[in-house]
């Protein structure tokens, strides 16, 4: 679903990947871990097409669901602005469906994100730190629904610091991508 | 496309839309008032200040749309919004793009016209520059949202990810181009003579020894 072959990448004149290659097939459930600024993000943006490598190819054969960082969410807009019926009551939203985001907590506020993204029916989904401010019950659901996603077929890649129980690991360590089977 | 015009919508109902500012449009209005009604009236003959408000009225209706241009795609980059949009496309800014132009033409820059419209039927300007003036208002509002493309453009240049707001531009200029183009079929005959009207040579002599 999405090939790495020889990758380099740059974030202003500091390179952060280099040589970078791999392929992840469908129903691979994949983590990229590294330090805080180690190139995890850039990475995830190539994928998504959203920045060019300096060097090396990028192919996607697939449409993606990706979770920014950024969560893209307007403060003032209500919740149920962002997500329907359905995906509000997995994620246990109903009741703050008329709040505005500027009024939810960290974890609510990636929760709205979560149910928009991975309600998106793309096989790839590129996720930037979807278990981050998380309690334990939500990044359990998180989870399942991304193993459920890769058990029908689906790939997902997502950056994490935290040890999960997944089919590959990739670690971003001094520019360089090293891969562990769990 | 109607994504973006309902939360555009919903943006605008909560005092938070990319709408033009009150103050700044009342500021405008208040320009235009000062200028009609005391500079023109008192320091030009009739017959040219009669012409010459309609041409005043467009440049002030231009420099009021070009207000906070910069800003209009400034929230959405910096909230992941922009990138979302791109992505759900797949990867073409096309349908945002659309979208921004409608809820901008509908939600923000067709209620300043009406300011002007006001306006210019009590400056009596004349009715046919004030239809052009209406019908230039699509290429108007591209140009707006161009600008405020290649404002976010240039202030990611830094980084890559400038060749993705730059593609946002393509789609703005080509709607921005085809609007001028009608525009020139539609509205510039009827708009030409008033602009030579405007500026005779022989006028601007007089006028310019009438200052000296």
């Amino acid at each position: 679903m999405l090939i790495f072959e020889g990758v380099t990448l740059a974030r202003g004149l500091r390179v952060l990947v280099q040589g970078a290659s791999f392929h992840l097939p469908a129903g691979a459930f994949w983590t990229l871990q590294g330090a805080n600024g180690a190139g995890k993000t850039t990475l995830l943006q190539a994928a998504a097409q959203l920045a060019e490598p300096l060097y090396g190819t990028i192919c996607r054969e697939t449409s993606l669901a990706y979770l920014s960082h950024e969560l893209a969410l307007k403060e003032v807009l209500p919740v149920a602005h962002y997500i329907s019926a359905v995906h509000a009551e997995a994620w246990e939203l109903q009741p703050l469906g008329d709040l505005p985001i500027s009024a939810l907590s960290a974890g609510q506020k990636k929760r709205v994100a979560l149910a928009r993204t991975l309600a998106v029916e793309a096989p790839l989904w590129l996720l930037d730190e979807p278990l981050a401010n998380l309690d334990p019950a939500y990044e359990a659901l998180a989870l399942s629904l991304m193993r459920a996603h890769c058990l029908s077929g689906g790939a997902v890649l997502a950056t994490t610091h935290k040890a999960l129980a997944c089919d590959l690991r990739l670690i971003l360590k001094s520019g360089r991508v090293e891969a562990y089977d769990d | 496309m109607i994504d973006v015009l309902r939360r555009e919508w919903a943006l605008i109902r909560h005092g938070k839309g990319h709408v033009l500012a009150p103050a700044m449009l009342l500021m405008f209005a208040g320009l235009l008032a000062l200028v009609i009604l005391t500079g023109l009236t008192q320091g030009l003959d009739m017959a040219l200040s009669q012409q010459i408000k309609a041409a005043i009225l467009w440049l002030l209706l231009v420099a009021a749309l070009s207000i906070g241009s910069d800003a209009v795609f400034a929230e959405d980059a910096r909230d992941g919004t922009l990138i979302q949009a791109y992505l759900s496309a797949s990867h073409s800014f096309w349908p945002y793009a659309l979208g921004m132009l409608v809820a901008q033409a509908a939600l923000a820059v067709l209620p300043a016209a009406l300011i002007f419209v006001a306006l210019w039927a009590v400056a009596g300007a004349g009715t046919v520059p004030m239809g052009t003036l209406l019908a230039v208002l699509p290429p108007l509002v591209s140009l707006r949202l161009l600008a405020g493309a290649m404002s976010l453009a240039a202030v990611r240049v830094p980084g890559l990810d400038a060749l993705i707001y730059l593609s946002l531009a393509a789609p703005l200029l080509l709607l921005a181009v085809g609007g001028l183009a009608l525009l020139a079929l539609a509205g510039g005959l009827i708009f030409a003579p008033l602009f030579f009207a405007l500026v005779p040579p022989s006028l601007q002599m007089s006028q310019l020894k009438g200052i000296l």
